[in-house]
């Protein structure tokens, strides 16, 4: 009960904190932009800002147009085309002479940072940091995590990264969805712990036929699904944490994960999860069974859900999809709640082959989006065109979004670079006016009770490996990850048991895992000491 | 040299052993055929771009390739990545699968077109053979993502087939996670979507059969049956033969991307094949070893290629008819 009234007390309060929207300080743009030069670059990018597919090329898309605008820089966009595999056209572009000037993308950019720097893919910029690129300079002195996450542990700075203003918000987007009509109906509470979660699943097999669903894709990840509730960290893809004494482990290989798999496993004998799940259950398949009724509490992300939301008042079932707090163990337990620390792994760096002379101008160029003219301009477009300030002095969409044929979510991301990912700061108040106030709530609720556990359980982003620690790991990782996601669907299906636990230990002992976390908590260590 | 002997040498090709050197053969024939040389240079230059020149990139094999330093450019690890695959737990049970699912395929598989064209040829009814030659090949053209999403649907906890067992007692399961279920999902779809395509060249084989053979058999009192064993299918067995060889020179090789779009870790255990475990491996992870990835593919065809020459080398042994 205490849990409850501090749970509900969180949830009011963070209502009434969460529209206060602390505008970051950012350094000032001043009159340095547009600059006035000839200079034009290349510029590689394989996710976050690439021009929408409803664009024949960057040359078409407002904001590629309008960046060259407000920057003054003349840019060769180059980017992969819809549909294509990001990690190979990055590879790919890799092997190309000479590289691009600027790069932009995730992948094993940032973790592999040291090896590249080495190979001569990135430029060392620790050199030109502070002068040319003063106002990303003092947004990652603001926070030392930042700091800490945007260089090697020698020290080198080698590229302009990916925020949320909020400090991680929105990395916790996804969670437990409910259909509040059929609680009502039901006259049931929203089910807080893992007992009312059985209760309120029986109940909804009963009288609806329905059961637990999710997008495999989402429940599997790397600390997603709801193991918080037994004290685990992950569920079928290999999740690295970082328990209370500073130590890396693996979630897999943890007492507590094997608790959660059992429960998972008890609710698939009763009937309670829906079988199709791990038959790698797609958002699209998962939105088909929610759209159909045969599910009642499910997990998705808060942009799928406004999707179920508005398909299913387009076909008047009257599903009202709320979100649900993440799952407590019925002892209060919460370990963690999918999220992060608000740094993402995308990050931009100026290539080795990029022309001495340019450097400054490039520099400057992406200093501009951690400007604070610079960042409305990365969040919301240009001031007059797509964007005006209200009488509360926020920006707010002009109609030229607002009314998009394609939508608003699309409409955004043409006239901002913010929206999934960019070398920029992704403001909160975006993702307010991105989304509906159903998946904000859901959000809200995700986060702000859990804020505590919704990333320190995570490596920060930026730990780096050395070239021989990287292979070594590469190779560890591979054949680790495929038992614990094999081991996870068969115990889940209870072809796998308790019994065989043992045996489960012991193979990933022989595959290394020791090894693994090894190299990871010496990375961590140095991560530390930077 | 004088020009007596000069001309003798050029009047006699041959060498001591009254044999013409290689080089002499082609020089001649090239004089004889150049039309015919010149229609095939294409083909040759294909060969020589996309299929030779890129085997000079399985050298990436034996070194730790990096994109950005280039074939030459990266670090010679020598057999590291081929110890590493014959030491990968996982190497026997890919095998085995991939072993499993290619002769299933081929045993149930390969026999279907040739027993669809044997029963089309029988049809006398030309308006019905075409009408079932054309449903029988359409679904060749329907794209592997469609066909796979169809399976799954089928397949689902409440799809076609749980709704069926359903009806005859058993219980609603979503197929793709059974064990059991894989293989036959696999080998029947894979007839299904095939057999019609494939039966055009048994189709085509059989019209050149000599029709007075067929009469001399039912001059001999051969009914429709001894026709077909005595006639029909011994004059299909070369393209038979050829069609066999060519399909176990790629025994290793099962349809990948089928197996992506169907399997889940809950099948792993009989659904990872060579080809999936290396794009799981080399391509797709954000830290793709594309070395290790080319070691696999590498061993991969140095086994079909074994198959291959076993084959030809049994056929010629038994039917006197090969590939080379």
């Amino acid at each position: 009960m205490k849990k409850l009234i501090s749970l509900l007390l969180a949830v009011l309060l963070t209502a009434a904190v969460a529209p206060a929207f602390a505008a970051p300080n950012l350094y000032p743009a001043g009159d340095n932009y547009p600059m006035d030069t000839d200079i034009s670059v290349t510029w590689w990018m394989g996710e976050g800002y690439v021009p929408d597919a409803v664009f024949a090329s960057a040359d078409d898309s407002p904001f590629h147009i309008n960046f060259q605008k407000m920057t003054g820089l003349k840019v060769d966009w180059k980017y992969l085309p819809a549909g294509g595999d990001a990690n190979q056209a990055f590879n790919q572009m890799l092997t190309e002479d000479p590289l691009p000037d600027v790069i932009f993308f995730g992948g094993n950019m940032m973790s592999d940072a040291a090896r590249y720097l080495e190979e001569g893919v990135f430029l060392d910029l620790t050199p030109y940091l502070e002068e040319f690129a003063p106002a990303y300079w003092q947004w990652i002195h603001t926070n030392p995590a930042y700091n800490n996450a945007m260089k090697t542990d020698a020290g080198q700075y080698y590229g302009f990264g990916f925020f949320r203003e909020d400090g991680g918000w929105n990395d916790t987007y996804q969670g437990p969805v409910v259909r509040q009509d059929w609680l009502a109906e039901c006259e049931l509470e929203a089910p807080v712990t893992i007992s009312d979660w059985t209760n309120v699943l029986t109940v909804f097999k009963e009288k609806y036929g329905a059961t637990f669903t999710a997008p495999w894709s989402r429940f599997r990840q790397e600390g997603s699904g709801i193991p918080g509730a037994f004290g685990a960290y992950g569920t079928s893809d290999l999740s690295l944490f970082v328990n209370e004494e500073g130590k890396v482990r693996l979630a897999q290989a943890e007492p507590e994960w094997l608790e959660y798999m059992l429960q998972l496993n008890a609710w698939w004998e009763a009937g309670l999860i829906d079988q199709d799940v791990l038959a790698n259950q797609t958002d699209t398949e998962a939105k088909a069974k929610a759209l159909a009724g045969s599910t009642g509490i499910a997990y998705t992300s808060m942009g799928q859900m406004s999707n179920w939301r508005n398909e299913a008042a387009q076909a008047g079932t009257g599903a009202d999809w709320v979100g649900l707090q993440y799952p407590h163990g019925d002892d209060g337990m919460l370990s963690m709640v999918f999220g992060g620390y608000g740094i993402g792994g995308q990050v931009a760096v100026v290539s080795g082959d990029c022309d001495p002379a340019k450097i400054e101008t490039v520099l400057k160029a992406l200093d501009y989006a951690y400007t604070d003219e610079g960042n409305l301009f990365w969040n919301y477009g240009v001031m007059g065109e797509t964007w005006e300030y209200n009488e509360d002095g926020l920006p707010v969409y002009l109609p030229v979004v607002t009314e998009d044929p394609d939508g608003l979510n699309n409409a955004i991301a043409k006239y901002g670079g913010s929206t999934w990912s960019g070398n920029c700061i992704q403001e909160t108040r975006l993702l307010y006016l991105k989304n509906t106030s159903a998946s904000i709530d859901a959000n809200n609720l995700w986060f702000y009770p859990n804020i505590d556990v919704a990333s320190k359980w995570k490596l920060p982003p930026g730990i780096t490996l050395t070239a021989d620690e990287s292979a070594e790991n590469d190779f560890i990782r591979a054949s680790i990850s495929t038992i614990v996601a094999e081991s996870c669907a068969k115990l889940i299906t209870g072809e796998m048991t308790a019994a065989d636990w043992d045996e489960y230990i012991g193979q990933l002992e022989a595959l290394g895992l020791y090894k693994m976390l090894e190299i990871r908590q010496a990375a961590y260590d140095r991560y530390l000491t930077r | 040299m004088t020009d007596a002997a000069r001309r003798a040498a050029r009047k006699n090709p041959f060498d001591a052993h009254g044999r013409r050197s290689l080089g002499q053969l082609i020089a001649r024939d090239f004089r004889l055929h150049k039309y015919k040389y010149l229609m095939i240079l294409p083909v040759v230059v294909f060969f020589a771009l996309f299929a030779y020149k890129p085997m000079g990139g399985l050298i990436i094999a034996f070194k730790e390739y990096r994109p950005r330093l280039g074939i030459m450019g990266s670090k010679w690890v020598g057999l590291t990545h081929f110890t590493n695959f014959f030491n990968d737990i996982y190497l026997v049970r890919i095998i085995r699968n991939t072993l499993s699912i290619s002769f299933l395929n081929i045993l149930f598989g390969f026999p279907a077109p040739i027993l669809l064209a044997l029963l089309l040829n029988e049809v006398r009814n030309r308006r019905f053979k075409r009408t079932v030659q054309t449903i029988t090949y359409m679904p060749y053209f329907i794209s592997l993502v469609v066909t796979c999403a169809l399976v799954k649907v089928y397949c689902q906890n409440n799809g076609l087939f749980s709704q069926i067992a359903v009806a005859f007692g058993g219980t609603k399961q979503n197929l793709l996670l059974n064990k059991n279920a894989f293989y036959p999902i696999y080998v029947i779809s894979d007839i299904w979507q095939q057999i019609g395509w494939n039966s055009i060249i048994y189709l085509a084989a059989l019209s050149s059969i000599d029709q007075e053979q067929y009469e001399a058999a039912r001059i001999d009192g051969a009914g429709r049956l001894k026709q077909v064993l005595h006639v029909t299918l011994p004059g299909l067995l070369p393209t038979i033969t050829i069609l066999f060889i060519l399909r176990m020179g790629s025994v290793l090789n099962v349809g990948f991307e089928k197996i992506i779009l169907l399997y889940s870790e809950a099948i792993y255990e009989v659904a990872d094949v060579i080809s999936t475990y290396l794009y799981r491996r080399g391509i797709v992870s954000s830290n793709p070893s594309y070395s290790y990835a080319t070691a696999i593919g590498l061993f991969n065809s140095v086994v079909n290629l074994s198959f291959l020459l076993f084959f030809n080398w049994l056929s010629k042994r038994t039917t006197q008819s090969g590939l080379f």
